[in-house]
């Protein structure tokens, strides 16, 4: 810990200011880069996050920056972390891309894995809200030549 | 709105898919465009049969394979195959030239992991245009237990392959021009195969079968180093069977002269396909180029027109050229020849009755080929430098030390000349052959040699005109090591012939050789000397000896004072031969023993003489010489072999009043390294003579000489000193001799009036008993 205790100030996208402590902002790659790069003036704009999706990742980069909390504990909030709407879930898998934070990162792609498992594309595609964008002609195809999947 | 797929960037999405399933993960490719890219391009495959819910065992193979193929226009950077008991086959093909999105440099993928978990059936490894890393590829092919076959293709980057396999069959390189090292622990391996390499890598087999064939396919031999790679390539793979196949060779290749002092190699098939023309011409020049290649036992040619008629040439010459030396038409004229008309044909068998009968059959030739019926044995030669000499070189001791050790091939070693060296040391594992000549200030030699079996020295005058022989000294030597020493003349005065002697006894029971090219004249061994035990050598030469010499009888005296030689050969001259004579029939009336050790040396001896170098060694005794005296006139050499010495005899050399007597020396002082040598020479040669020894003084910056640990301590019985605490003291103390007992004399002065200051320790036979 630095002796004297900075705060940074991170602007999301809806003009929502975060003062946070220095050393919690640092688990962002990116920003642990701007800082070091002493490109830091007062504020630092984060063009691709919302203050809701925010508000999530401080909170969890808070719960892991506790000291004396158990593993068991973390595991537990990690869990009820992740069960979030897929469109939160969308967003945090973004922020965490940008804030270059492999930890965040990992857990969703985890999360997206374990729920696409034992499912039908159909299903996929309700779970997650994703369009259909193939014609019927072109999703026949990609069943053909993927038919060893499909089995 | 579909915010997740329209959203999540490409690599994320791979992301996600590399911790699927691979059957989960292709059917992804039907939710939208966007995961179908990702699931087209995805840099990471994971076989993973492990999840029995997902698919079963069986399928495995062919999800493999649609995987592999499906994914043709990306590269792939990371592959795991976790378990698959039933893939028989992986090829890792990186197609990147068709991906639209790479750039040029990019062609080689690096693939940076690939995990195989257990493919227990796992045949075929084949790499195209990856970057695979050594340590990576060694590990892959060593986790797989039943791989039979391993390419390489046009892996650029890769600079070392060690390959170990106890089941791996054939193994193809294919264009990896930065090899420059290939190790294979294969005893399997039946094939290697190297094509298109511009440069072969260094080869060595740790474990391989000797029916391994490798065969190398060279395009175009560029030049003199091209050229030298591929001869250097094939003296390294020694005994294997090779097959060469070369399509042409630059127009510029000019052969270096060398080249054909070199032992030629022999390659078990070597095919020679001209796919252009116009750059061969079938004349010697070309032979020339291949036969400095190699010497191939089947010559496998394609015959054009040019050919034809450069064969034709040939074979009608036949007759005139039955003894030509050059060695391609020597090969063409005693090869057995078969040909082929078309391709897939069998072989037919020409020779030159059915050319005669039929001139045509030659224009129908597609394919010629040549056996070496006999094979050449005065080719097998051994092509590894053996021999490093050393004339003139300014190199000194530390030098040759450190550079010994490197030379890890070295059998003989030749030092002539080399006037820096003072104080060498020899350290090697494979040495068996060392000659050091003519090195003038050389003062010690020490091996540390354990195959050493000849040692060849040979002293030279220094400036001051004094002959030393460097002190030898072995750390390990095999006891069969022959020392042979060339000694040259022996100058007149009694250092010379003392240091020589000392020098035999410090070999001690080493079998040595000495030669003596001549004594001067007028030397007389010490008085004395007859009683110490003399020192015996295998061989003693004396060449030359007629001119210096007056009488025979003295300078027999000296020969033998110096050593008792086993054998003992002379080049006659006449006045030798006459005195050789003269005792040989005196022979019959000395009844008695002898006392003069030479004369029961002849008398007792098994002679052999020769007429003229080279000849057989034929007996002659006197019986023959009483009977035909004129015979001895024709005697170049005369050898006298007594291989049984007398042991009573060898007890009477020692004192005669023998074993009872005690030697006491009252040395005194003890001041400098040379004295202290020189003692050091005089315990030795009093052997085992019961001896009490006392010391006065030793002067504290005494060291005993290196290397000197290694010579045997003598043993004395009583050594009586002055008390002297300090460690080097004890050190010196016990390096000059072990004693039996050890007395400390507390009055010094009480010792000091017994001292005799006798600081040039007299030859050993003044010392009065």
């Amino acid at each position: 810990m630095s002796s004297s205790t900075k705060f940074l100030t991170l602007k999301t996208c809806d003009d929502k200011k975060f003062v946070l402590d220095e050393a919690i902002a640092v688990r962002s790659q990116t920003i642990k880069n701007m800082v070091e790069d002493d490109c830091v003036s007062n504020v630092i704009p984060l063009p691709n996050v919302n203050s809701k999706t925010m508000t999530k990742v401080i909170e969890y980069w808070k719960k892991h920056s506790e000291e004396g909390v158990s593993k068991d504990v973390l595991m537990d909030f990690d869990k009820a972390f992740v069960k979030v709407h897929h469109s939160i879930l969308h967003a945090l898998i973004l922020a965490a891309n940008f804030l270059n934070d492999k930890e965040i990162l990992d857990m969703m792609c985890q999360e997206v894995a374990d729920r696409i498992k034992g499912k039908t594309p159909e299903e996929i595609r309700k779970e997650f809200d994703i369009k259909n964008d193939f014609t019927p002609e072109e999703e026949e195809e990609i069943r053909k030549e993927n038919a060893w999947a499909f089995e | 709105m579909d915010k997740t797929s329209a959203e999540l960037p490409t690599e994320i999405l791979h992301q996600i898919l590399s911790l699927l399933p691979t059957k989960t993960a292709a059917r992804t490719a039907l939710l939208s465009k966007s995961w179908l890219k990702a699931c087209s391009t995805k840099p990471h495959l994971c076989f993973d049969i492990s999840d029995p819910v997902e698919y079963r065992a069986h399928e495995f193979l062919r999800i493999v394979d649609n995987t592999l193929e499906s994914i043709f226009y990306c590269p792939i950077v990371e592959v795991e195959i976790v378990d698959a008991p039933k893939l028989l086959s992986f090829e890792y093909v990186n197609k990147g030239d068709s991906a639209p999105y790479l750039s040029s440099d990019n062609l080689h993928i690096c693939l940076r992991t690939i995990e195989i978990g257990t493919c227990q059936n796992l045949k075929r490894v084949e790499f195209v245009k990856v970057t695979v890393e050594y340590w990576d590829l060694f590990k892959i092919i060593q986790k797989l237990h039943s791989v039979k076959e391993l390419i390489l293709h046009y892996c650029r980057y890769l600079r070392k392959i060690k390959i170990s396999s106890s089941t791996l069959e054939v193994c193809s390189i294919v264009q990896c021009d930065l090899v420059e090292e290939a190790i294979f622990d294969t005893p399997k391996l039946l094939s290697l195969a190297f094509s298109d390499q511009d440069r072969l890598p260094s080869l060595s087999f740790e474990r391989a079968p000797s029916q391994c064939r490798v065969s190398i396919r060279i395009d175009i031999l560029w030049d003199v180093q091209h050229l030298m790679n591929l001869r250097r390539f094939l003296v390294e793979l020694g005994d294997q069977v090779v097959d060469l196949t070369l399509s042409t060779f630059s127009k510029s290749l000019i052969i270096p002269r060398g080249i054909y002092h070199l032992p030629t190699l022999e390659v078990e098939h070597l095919e020679l396909s001209y796919s252009d023309i116009t750059t061969a011409t079938y004349s010697s020049y070309n032979y020339d180029v291949i036969f400095a290649i190699c010497l191939p036992k089947i010559l496998t040619l394609q015959c054009d027109k040019k050919l034809r008629k450069f064969l034709r040439q040939q074979w009608l010459k036949k007759r005139e050229n039955r003894f030509i030396k050059c060695t391609w038409k020597k090969y063409l004229i005693n090869a057995e020849i078969e040909y082929k008309k078309r391709n897939g044909e069998d072989w037919m068998t020409l020779d030159r009755k059915i050319l005669v009968a039929d001139p045509h059959i030659i224009e129908e030739i597609y394919t010629i080929r040549f056996k070496q019926i006999q094979r050449n044995e005065k080719n097998k030669y051994s092509y590894i430098p053996r021999r490093v000499e050393f004339v003139k070189a300014e190199i000194d001791d530390v030098v040759l030390f450190e550079l010994i050790p490197k030379l890890h091939f070295i059998k003989e070693l030749i030092l002539h000349y080399c006037k820096y060296l003072k104080n060498i040391r020899i350290s090697s594992a494979t040495l068996e052959v060392c000659s050091i000549e003519s090195c003038v200030c050389l003062v010690q030699a020490t091996f540390d040699v354990p195959k050493l079996l000849f040692l060849v020295v040979k002293p030279m005058q220094d400036f001051g005109e004094r002959i030393t022989l460097p002190c030898l000294s072995f750390e390990s030597a095999s006891s069969q090591c022959r020392i042979y020493i060339k000694y040259g003349d022996l100058p007149s005065d009694a250092e010379h012939i003392i240091d020589l002697r000392r020098s035999l006894v410090e070999l001690n029971d080493k079998v040595a050789d000495l030669t003596l090219v001549s004594i001067s004249k007028g030397l007389r061994a010490t008085s004395g000397v007859d009683h110490f035990p003399s020192t015996e050598v295998e061989n003693l030469i004396l060449t030359y000896c007629d001119w210096s010499i007056t009488t025979y009888s003295s300078y027999l005296n000296d020969v033998f004072w110096i050593c008792w030689p086993k054998n003992l050969t002379v080049h006659c001259g006449n006045k030798f031969r006459k005195f050789v004579c003269q005792q040989l029939l005196k022979k019959c009336w000395w009844r008695r023993p002898s006392k003069c050790s030479w004369k029961e040396y002849f008398i007792n001896a098994q002679i052999d003489c020769m007429k003229r170098g080279g000849d057989d060694w034929m007996t002659l005794d006197w019986k023959m010489l009483a009977s035909n005296p004129r015979i001895i006139e024709e005697i170049r050499i005369i050898r006298f072999n007594h291989t049984q010495r007398k042991e009573i005899k060898k007890e009477s050399y020692i004192l005669s009043p023998s074993s009872k007597c005690r030697i006491s020396i009252y040395y005194g002082d003890l001041w400098d390294e040379e004295k202290y040598i020189d003692l050091r020479r005089s315990l030795i040669e009093l052997r085992d003579q019961v001896v009490e020894l006392r010391l006065f003084c030793i002067y504290i910056g005494l060291r005993g000489a290196s290397g000197i640990d290694h010579i045997p301590i003598p043993e004395v019985v009583n050594l009586i000193l002055t008390p002297y605490y300090s460690t080097t003291y004890f050190d010196i103390i016990f390096s000059i001799c072990w004693p039996k007992s050890l007395t400390f004399q507390e009055d010094i002065r009480k010792i000091a009036i017994l001292v005799h200051q006798q600081h040039e320790l007299p030859q050993l036979g003044n010392i009065r008993h």
